[in-house]
C-alpha cells in the first residue's frame, strides 16, 4: 500500500483535484467550487479561511467521511498519498490519515483512553500482544500515564483532545487531520498539544490543521494555506516569515491576522455609571440548582461549611460590574468561568450575595430575571426557538415586547439580521447556519429582548476574525447607547486585550 | 472467565463480577423463564434473596443502588399482589363481596375466594420480586463493555451493533447534559417550557443527529469499518467456573421445586 507515496519521500500528503461537493444534490450552491489543493508530506499545515468557507467541509472530503456520511461530490479526485481514496476501507485510510474533531465530548467510543487505543488498535489489526507495548509508549510519549484507566467523563477537555492526540499516535497514522483543535481549550492545554504535535512531525508524520486562531500555529506551522469563498485556495506557502506580505489578504477574507489585536478604541470613563451587578460570594460550587428551590444562596450555606466550602469552584469573588462596561473573564478550562455566569443567571448554588439592578437575585423569579440577564452559550444551536432565521428574530421581539404589530416586528427584524450580515440567509433554517453564523444570530435574538445584561461564554469559539470583530462592534455600540453590561469569558487573551474595558482572572487557589 | 488483562486497575472486584457476562445473562434468563411457569412463593423469595446475597457479598456494588432499584420493584410488586389478590380465576373477592352486601358477617364464599386469591397473589407479587433481584443482580454486577465483548464472541452479535450500542451508550450522559443545557437556553430566551417540551426535545432531537454523526465520523476515521476483519485484545471466555455457576443456580431452582412438591 501507498508504494507511490514511498517512493517519492517528498510527495504529497494528500492532493485534491477540481473538487465541487454540496450537501444537496439539487442544491444551488457549491459548499466546495472547484477546489484544487495539495499538501507535502512530514510538514504541519495549517488551512485557514473565512467562517463558512468550507474549510471544515473540505477536511470531511479529503478524509473520506463526506460523501460517505452525507452531501454529494460532483467531481473532483483525492489522492492520500498517492492512492486514490475510493479505493481505501475505512482502516486503510485510517492508516493513511486520521482525524481529531473539534469537541473532544464526542469522539469517544470506549470510556476509558486505554479502551479507546485499543478499540483504535484493534481497528487495524493490531496484533493483540503488541498492543500493551504499543500503549505504554504512547502514554510515555505524551506523558499520560495516569490518565489511561480513568474515566473519560473525569477528564478535562484538554485532556481529552490530548488522548484523541494519542490515539492517532497509536494508530501510526501517517498524517493527522485536525479540525480546530483548540476551540474548548485554554492556551496551556493547546501548547501542550502543539507541543505534541511537534513530536509528531519529528516522527515523519504529516500534520494538517484547520484553524481560523493561527498566532497558536505560527511558531510551529511550516506552511499556512488560505481558503476563499467556496473553500478555494487563495494562497499558499505562507510561513512566519513571510506572512507580513499577506495582510492585506488575511484582513480582506476577515481571518484573525496573527500579532496585529491590540490598539482598542478609546475606554470610556464608568466612574458615573451605576453598579448594574454587585457580586460578593464566598464560595462557589458547581452543582445545579434546581429551580423549585426559591434561595440558592441560602442553600449553599445550609450545606454546612467545611465539607462544602472545599467542593466550592472559586471562593471568596468580590466584583462590581458597571453598566456599559464590557468585562472579559480569563482563566484555564474548568476554573468555573461558566459556573459563575450561571450563579449570575441563579442556576449554580454559592454562598454569599449576587445583586442584579440593585436587587438581590434570589428575588427575582425566574422569568423576570431572564428578562434582565440574556446569556449566549457555547453552543448557539442551542438557543433556537423556531426553524427559521427570521422569525427567530421575529419571535424574540415579540417575547420582550408582547403587543408589538406584526409588520413593525418583521422590519425590525430584517434591519437586524442585515447589520449582522445574515439577511441573505433569512430563508434558511437556523440550524443550516454555520458555527460562527449560529452564533451571531444568537447573539442577536438575545440583544433584541431588552436585556440589561449580557453574559457570553466562549463568544470566540467557532467564529472568524471579521464575524467576531462585527460581533463584538454591536455589543460595543449597544453598550456605550444603551448602557448594556456585558460579561464574557474567554481563554484568548487578544479579544479580551481588543474589545473588554477590564479582564478579570479566575484561578484556583 | 474473563480474561484479566482486560481489567483495567480498577477497585476489587467480587467474584460474581468475574464470571462471563453471557453465561450470566443466560442463567438469569433461564431462571426467570422457570420461575415465569411456577407458582411458588417461598421459590422467588428464595431466589430474591440468594440474587441479593450475591450482590452484596460477591460484588462491590454499593447497598444504596441495590436498595434504588428495589424500591420501585416493591411497589410493582404490591400492585401485582393487590392485582391477584382481587381479580383472579373463579370468584374474585370483589364479586363475591358484591353479592354478598347486607349480610351481616362476611359470607363463606368470600373467605374462601380471598384465601385462594392469597396464595396467588402472594406468587404473583413474589416473582416481580424475584425478577427484580435477578435483574439488579445482572445490572450491577455487568460492566457493559465487557458485556458486549462478551456477546460478540460468545453470542456472535455483529461487530457493527455491538460498538454502535456502546458509542451510544457513552453518548447518553452527554444528551441528558445537552437536555438541561436547551432547557436553560429556553427559559433566558423566555420561553416557558415545562416538563417534556416538544421544542426542547426538537432541538434535543437535532443535536443528538449531530453527536451521532460527530460520534460515527470519529470511530470511522479510527478505522472502525464495521467488518469482522478485526484483531481483538482480549477473548473473553467461557471456564468451568462460568459452566459451574450455571449449573449450580438453574440446577439449585429445579431442585427446589422439585423437593417442595
Amino acid at each position: 500500500m501507498g508504494e507511490k507515496g514511498i517512493t517519492e519521500p517528498r510527495a504529497s500528503a494528500f492532493s485534491a483535484e477540481d473538487l465541487v461537493f454540496r450537501y444537496y444534490e439539487k442544491g444551488k450552491r457549491n459548499i466546495l467550487d472547484h477546489v484544487s489543493l495539495s499538501v507535502k508530506a512530514g510538514k504541519i499545515t495549517v488551512i485557514t479561511g473565512g467562517s463558512g468557507c468550507g474549510k471544515s467541509t473540505l477536511g470531511l472530503v479529503l478524509c473520506g467521511l463526506l460523501p460517505e456520511n452525507g452531501g454529494f461530490l460532483e467531481s473532483g479526485e483525492i489522492r492520500l498519498f498517492g492512492i486514490d481514496v475510493k479505493e481505501l476501507s475505512a482502516s486503510g485510510r485510517a492508516l493513511l490519515f486520521s482525524v481529531m474533531f473539534q469537541n473532544p465530548d464526542l469522539q469517544f467510543c470506549m470510556d476509558t483512553l486505554r479502551r479507546e487505543m485499543i478499540f483504535c488498535l484493534e481497528n487495524l489489526r493490531t496484533a493483540p500482544e503488541k498492543m500493551d507495548g504499543i500503549i505504554d509508549e504512547t502514554a510515555r510519549f505524551f506523558g499520560m500515564e495516569a490518565l489511561l484507566d480513568r474515566k473519560l467523563q473525569t477528564l478535562s477537555g484538554g485532556e481529552k483532545q490530548k488522548g484523541i492526540l494519542a490515539c492517532l499516535y497509536a494508530m501510526k497514522s501517517r498524517c493527522l487531520f485536525l479540525d480546530e483543535p483548540f476551540a474548548n481549550l485554554d492556551p496551556g492545554s493547546a501548547h501542550e498539544i502543539l507541543e505534541g504535535l511537534k513530536k509528531v512531525k519529528e516522527d515523519g508524520r504529516t500534520v494538517v490543521a484547520i484553524d481560523h486562531r493561527l498566532d497558536y500555529w505560527l511558531p510551529y506551522a511550516d506552511e499556512i494555506v488560505i481558503l476563499g469563498e467556496g473553500g478555494r485556495v487563495l494562497a499558499t506557502g505562507i510561513t512566519k516569515d513571510n506572512i507580513s506580505e499577506y495582510r492585506e489578504l488575511f484582513l480582506r477574507e476577515g481571518v484573525y491576522y496573527p500579532e496585529e489585536r491590540k490598539g482598542v478604541s478609546e475606554k470610556p470613563d464608568f466612574n458615573e455609571a451605576e453598579d448594574t451587578v454587585e457580586v460578593n460570594i464566598r464560595a462557589l460550587f458547581r452543582q445545579d440548582v434546581k429551580r423549585k428551590r426559591k434561595r440558592p444562596g441560602r442553600d449553599a450555606e445550609n450545606v454546612g461549611d467545611s465539607d462544602s466550602v472545599k467542593n466550592a469552584v472559586l471562593r471568596n469573588i468580590n466584583l462590581k460590574f458597571k453598566a456599559g462596561s464590557i468585562t472579559a473573564i480569563l482563566g484555564r478550562s474548568g476554573v468555573g468561568k461558566t459556573t459563575f455566569l450561571m450563579a449570575l443567571l441563579s442556576r449554580a448554588a454559592f454562598s454569599g450575595e449576587i445583586r442584579i439592578l440593585g436587587r438581590p437575585i434570589e428575588e427575582y423569579r425566574p422569568h423576570e430575571l431572564y428578562s434582565k440577564v440574556g446569556i449566549v452559550f457555547q453552543n448557539p444551536a442551542n438557543q433556537f426557538i423556531t426553524q427559521r432565521v427570521e422569525d427567530e428574530i421575529a419571535e424574540s421581539i415579540r417575547i420582550w415586547e408582547p403587543g408589538i404589530s406584526e409588520e413593525k416586528c418583521r422590519e425590525r427584524a430584517c434591519e437586524l439580521l442585515e447589520s449582522y450580515g445574515l439577511k441573505r440567509y433569512r430563508n434558511y433554517s437556523p440550524f443550516m447556519l454555520s458555527q460562527g453564523q449560529q452564533r451571531r444570530l444568537a447573539v442577536l435574538s438575545v440583544l433584541s429582548g431588552n436585556q440589561k445584561i449580557l453574559l457570553l461564554d466562549e463568544p470566540t469559539y467557532g467564529q472568524d476574525r471579521r464575524s467576531m470583530d462585527e460581533m463584538m462592534r454591536h455589543i460595543t455600540r449597544k453598550a456605550g447607547e444603551e448602557g448594556l453590561t456585558v460579561i464574557f469569558t474567554t481563554h484568548d487573551e487578544n479579544v479580551a486585550d481588543m474589545w473588554a474595558d477590564r479582564k478579570i482572572y479566575f484561578e484556583r487557589d | 472467565m474473563v480474561n484479566k488483562r482486560m481489567m483495567p486497575k480498577k477497585e476489587k472486584m467480587g467474584l460474581a463480577q468475574k464470571l462471563n457476562p453471557s453465561v450470566k445473562a443466560c442463567t438469569v434468563l433461564a431462571i426467570v423463564l422457570i420461575l415465569a411457569f411456577q407458582y411458588n412463593t417461598l421459590l422467588n423469595i428464595t431466589v430474591l434473596f440468594a440474587s441479593l446475597i450475591m450482590l452484596i457479598f460477591f460484588t462491590n456494588t454499593k447497598k444504596s443502588s441495590v436498595f434504588k432499584i428495589l424500591i420501585p420493584a416493591l411497589l410493582a410488586a404490591a400492585g401485582m399482589f393487590f392485582m391477584g389478590l382481587y381479580f383472579s380465576k373463579g370468584g374474585s373477592v370483589i364479586e363475591e363481596l358484591g353479592s354478598s352486601q347486607g349480610k351481616t358477617a362476611v359470607s363463606y364464599a368470600v373467605q374462601t375466594a380471598a384465601a385462594n386469591n392469597l396464595g396467588n397473589a402472594l406468587s404473583l407479587g413474589s416473582r416481580i420480586l424475584a425478577y427484580a433481584g435477578l435483574g439488579s443482580f445482572f445490572v450491577l454486577s455487568t460492566d457493559p463493555e465487557e458485556f458486549i465483548r462478551s456477546l460478540i464472541h460468545q453470542m456472535h452479535l455483529p461487530v457493527k451493533f455491538a460498538y454502535g450500542i456502546l458509542a451510544a451508550f457513552h453518548l447518553v450522559p452527554e444528551i441528558r447534559r445537552e437536555y438541561d443545557k436547551i432547557k436553560l437556553a429556553f427559559c433566558t430566551r423566555g420561553v416557558k417550557v415545562g416538563g417534556l417540551s416538544p421544542k426542547v426535545i426538537f432541538v434535543m432531537l437535532v443535536n443528538c443527529i449531530r453527536q451521532s454523526d460527530n460520534v460515527a465520523m470519529a470511530m470511522e476515521s479510527k478505522g472502525f469499518s464495521g467488518d469482522e476483519d478485526r484483531t481483538y485484545y482480549s477473548v473473553p471466555s467461557v471456564g468451568p467456573w462460568d459452566i459451574l455457576f450455571f449449573v449450580l443456580c438453574t440446577g439449585g431452582v429445579i431442585l427446589f421445586i422439585m423437593l417442595s412438591k
